[in-house]
C-alpha cells in the first residue's frame, strides 16, 4: 500500500484586483442585498489582457515546480482540470482539441511517453484529478504526477454584468469569481501522519446536475453560469449531515480529527451553514480557512488558493491534518484529507 | 487480475445529442450486462464536443443522472454512491479512461466502471454537414477477471512534441454572438491523416517490440477517413502477419471519434475466441497516440 502525497504545490494569482463595489457600480440593476456583505468577498484577482487558461496555469505549475524536487521530465503524467478551456487567439477562444494538457505537456518539455489528459467536473476539477492521480499513484499505475488548474472564470462575471437584470438574478454567483492557477505535484513518498493524503471521498449526485449550468449565452456574446443558489442550498446542503455521519464512522474521525477545514470558497454565510449541519455528525469544528475577502470563489482551485494564503500567514504548521470540503456543480461533494510536509510548504 | 470490457453497446441514428446517445448506449450496456448498477462506482465521459457547449457541470453527471446512477444519498443512510467526471483527450479518451479505470478496480476502489462517449455537433443538430463525426453514443463496462491472462494487457501513451496539434475544435466567442451553445470550428490540417498515420503505426511498432507482444489478431484503430485502418495495418507492418482490421467508418458510415474504439469491440465481440489478441491504437487529441493490447 503506498502512502500518497502532495510533494509540492504552486499557486498564481494575476497582479490585477477588483473590488465589489466596483464591479457592483457597473451594473444597470442594483442588487437587492449587500453584495460583499453576503458573500465576505472584497475583491478578487482579475486576468491581464494576455493572460488565459494556458498561461495561468503555466505560472501556477512553474511556482510549484520551483518548490519541488521533480523536474518537468521525472512527471509521469500530467491532468489538467479547468473549466474553462479559453486561448487568447485573437479574443478568447475555447479549445476542446487538442486538450490543455497537450500544450503544457509540450511548453513543459515533458517526455513524450508521460499520459496526459484533461478533465472536465466543474468546481471539483482539481481534487476530481487529485483523486485520479490517488488512484494511479496506488496501482503503480504512474510514480508521479502533476494536476493542473489555470482558471480564466471572470468571463462569466463579464456576461453577468451585462445581463443582470433581475435582483434575484441566476448570475449572481457569477460576480464572485476570480482568476486564478493552481498546481499541485504528487508522489507515493508520503509518510504517516507527516505528510500524506489521509482519503479522498467523492461522489456524484448526479439527480441535481441541472443546478449549475455553465455554457455561452443567449443574451450577450460570451459565457455565462446559471446557479439555482435557493434550491442547492434546500437540497444539497442538507445531505451533508448523513454524509458527514457516513464517514465519521467508515473513516473514524471527527471535526477535531482535524486542525483545519478548508472548505469550497463560495459566499461565507453559505460556508458557515453549511458547515453548522456538519456539527451534527463531526462534533466541534476545528478552524475554519475562508481567504473569500481577497480572492473570491476561483474554482476550482479554491483549495489551493486558501493553502497557499494560510502557508503565506503563517498559519499552517508541517504535518497538519487539513480537510477539504468539496463542492461543484454536478452535484459533486467530497471530503478530502491532506497533511502537508515542509516541502510542499515550500519550508526549506 | 485483469481489467475486462465485459459488455459494450452503441447507439447511433436516432439522436443527435451527446448525452441522450450516451445514456441510452449506457442504459443498454448495463442491461445487456444483467448487472446490478448499483455497483458502478465510476462513470467517466470521453465525448469531446458537448452539446450546447457546457462548460459545467461535467457531461459525465448529466448522463449519469438519466442513466439513473448514484442519483442523492438518503437523508439517513447513504449510498449507493457513484462518482464521475469527463476526461477529454480527443480520440485517446477511451484508452486514458481504461488507464484511470484499470486503477480504480485493481485498487478495490468499485467493481465496476462505465465508460460513455460519442461526438455529437454541440447544437444536438443534423443541420451542420461540416461537423466531420457520425453522431453516436458509446458506452463500454470495464471489471476485474480472476485471470491476469485476460484483459488489458498494457495500455501506453505517446506524443509526438515536435509537432503542434493537427486538428483543433475551437470557438471564439465574439464570433457566435448569442448562438455560441450551437457552433464550433473544426479544423485539420491538410497532413493531418498522414502525420497521425506515421505516429500511429511507429507507436504500435514500439509497443510490440517493447511488451515481447508477437501475436496481434485484430487491431481496432482509429479510422479518421475510409481507408485509415487498412493502411494503418499496412504502414505498422501487422497486415503481413495477417492480423484483421475492425470497420466501423463503413458499419456506421463515418468517424465515430472517440467512441471508435468502443463501437470496434463491440463489432469484433461475436468473432472473438478464447486468447485472441486485440490492439487498440487511437489517434488523436493534438499529436498523440494511445495504444493497448487486450487479451480475450
Amino acid at each position: 500500500m503506498t502512502i500518497n502525497r502532495f510533494e509540492s504545490f504552486g499557486v498564481y494569482l494575476p497582479e490585477k484586483e477588483v473590488t465589489t463595489p466596483e464591479l457592483v457600480d457597473q451594473m444597470g440593476t442594483e442588487p437587492m442585498f449587500d453584495l460583499q456583505r453576503l458573500t465576505g468577498i472584497k475583491s478578487r484577482r482579475w486576468r491581464a489582457e494576455d493572460e488565459d487558461s494556458v498561461s495561468l496555469a503555466m505560472k501556477a505549475i512553474e511556482n510549484c515546480l520551483e518548490r519541488s524536487n521533480y523536474n518537468a521530465e521525472d512527471i509521469d503524467v500530467i491532468i489538467c482540470t479547468a473549466i474553462t478551456r479559453f486561448q487568447n487567439q485573437d479574443g478568447l477562444t475555447f479549445v476542446l482539441e487538442p486538450g490543455c494538457s497537450n500544450i503544457l505537456k509540450q511548453k513543459l518539455g515533458m517526455r513524450a511517453d508521460a499520459l496526459n489528459f484533461d478533465i472536465t467536473n466543474a468546481c471539483a476539477g482539481m481534487f476530481t484529478g487529485v483523486t485520479v492521480l490517488d488512484q494511479l499513484l496506488k496501482s503503480g499505475a504512474v510514480k508521479t504526477g502533476l494536476v493542473v488548474s489555470g482558471e480564466c472564470i471572470t468571463p462569466i462575471a463579464e456576461t453577468a454584468l451585462k445581463e443582470i437584470s433581475n435582483p434575484i438574478d441566476d448570475q449572481f454567483a457569477s460576480l464572485t469569481v476570480g482568476d486564478s492557477g493552481a498546481a499541485v505535484i504528487m508522489d507515493a513518498q508520503g509518510i504517516e501522519g507527516e505528510e500524506c493524503i489521509d482519503f479522498c471521498e467523492m461522489m456524484t449526485l448526479s439527480k441535481y446536475s441541472d443546478f449549475c449550468y455553465g455554457m455561452p449565452s443567449e443574451q450577450t456574446p460570451g459565457v455565462a453560469m446559471y446557479t439555482k443558489a435557493m434550491e442547492i442550498h434546500g437540497t444539497v446542503i442538507q445531505r451533508l449531515p448523513p454524509i458527514c455521519g457516513h464517514y465519521s464512522k467508515t473513516l473514524d474521525v471527527t471535526g477535531m480529527s482535524f486542525d483545519h477545514i478548508i472548505p469550497h470558497q463560495t459566499s461565507k454565510r453559505a460556508i458557515l451553514t453549511a458547515l453548522d449541519l456538519c456539527t451534527q455528525h463531526l462534533g466541534e469544528l476545528p478552524n475554519i480557512c475562508v481567504s473569500l475577502d481577497r480572492f473570491g470563489n476561483t474554482s476550482s482551485t479554491s483549495h489551493f488558493v486558501v493553502m497557499e494564503d494560510y502557508i503565506s500567514r503563517g498559519e499552517f504548521k508541517p504535518g497538519q491534518r487539513l480537510l477539504m470540503m468539496v463542492l461543484a456543480s454536478g452535484i459533486i461533494l467530497g471530503l478530502v484529507s491532506v497533511r502537508l510536509g515542509k516541502n510542499a510548504m515550500g519550508v526549506k | 487480475m485483469g481489467t475486462i470490457i465485459q459488455q459494450t453497446a452503441v447507439t447511433s441514428g436516432k439522436s443527435y445529442s451527446l448525452i441522450e446517445n450516451a445514456s441510452e448506449a449506457g442504459k443498454l450496456c448495463i442491461e445487456q450486462a444483467g448487472i446490478d448498477s448499483t455497483e458502478i462506482g465510476l462513470l467517466i465521459n470521453i465525448g469531446v464536443n458537448r452539446d450546447k457547449n457546457i462548460m459545467e457541470p461535467s457531461i459525465a453527471s448529466l448522463i449519469q443522472k438519466d442513466i439513473g446512477l448514484g442519483l442523492d444519498v438518503g437523508t439517513e443512510e447513504i449510498g449507493p454512491l457513484c462518482f464521475s467526471f469527463d476526461i477529454v483527450n480527443g480520440a485517446c479518451g477511451f484508452l486514458n479512461a481504461v488507464k484511470v479505470a484499470e486503477s480504480y478496480l485493481k485498487n478495490g476502489t468499485t467493481k465496476f466502471v462505465l465508460i460513455v462517449g460519442g461526438d455529437c455537433h454541440p447544437s444536438t443538430s443534423n443541420d451542420f454537414p461540416e461537423f466531420p463525426y457520425v453522431a453516436s453514443g458509446a458506452a463500454a463496462l470495464l471489471t476485474q477477471s480472476d485471470d491476469e491472462q485476460k484483459g488489458f494487457q498494457f495500455v501506453d501513451y505517446m506524443s509526438n512534441l515536435e509537432k503542434s496539434s493537427k486538428i483543433h475544435v475551437t470557438g471564439k466567442l465574439a464570433d457566435f454572438g448569442t448562438e455560441g451553445r450551437s457552433f464550433s470550428i473544426y479544423g485539420r490540417e491538410a497532413d493531418a491523416e498522414s502525420f497521425l498515420m506515421e505516429l500511429g503505426a511507429k507507436h504500435i511498432q514500439q509497443c510490440l517490440q517493447q511488451h515481447g507482444a508477437n501475436k496481434v489478431d485484430y487491431l481496432l484503430g482509429s479510422e479518421l477517413n475510409e481507408n485509415f485502418a487498412a493502411q494503418m495495418l499496412e504502414q505498422s507492418e501487422l497486415a503481413a502477419a495477417g492480423t484483421k482490421a475492425s470497420h466501423t467508418f463503413q458499419e456506421f458510415g463515418g468517424d465515430l471519434h472517440t467512441a471508435t474504439p468502443i463501437a470496434a469491440f463491440g463489432m469484433m465481440a461475436p468473432q472473438l475466441k478464447d486468447n485472441d489478441a486485440v490492439l487498440f491504437s487511437s489517434v488523436g487529441s493534438g499529436n498523440a497516440s494511445a495504444c493497448a493490447l487486450y487479451k480475450v
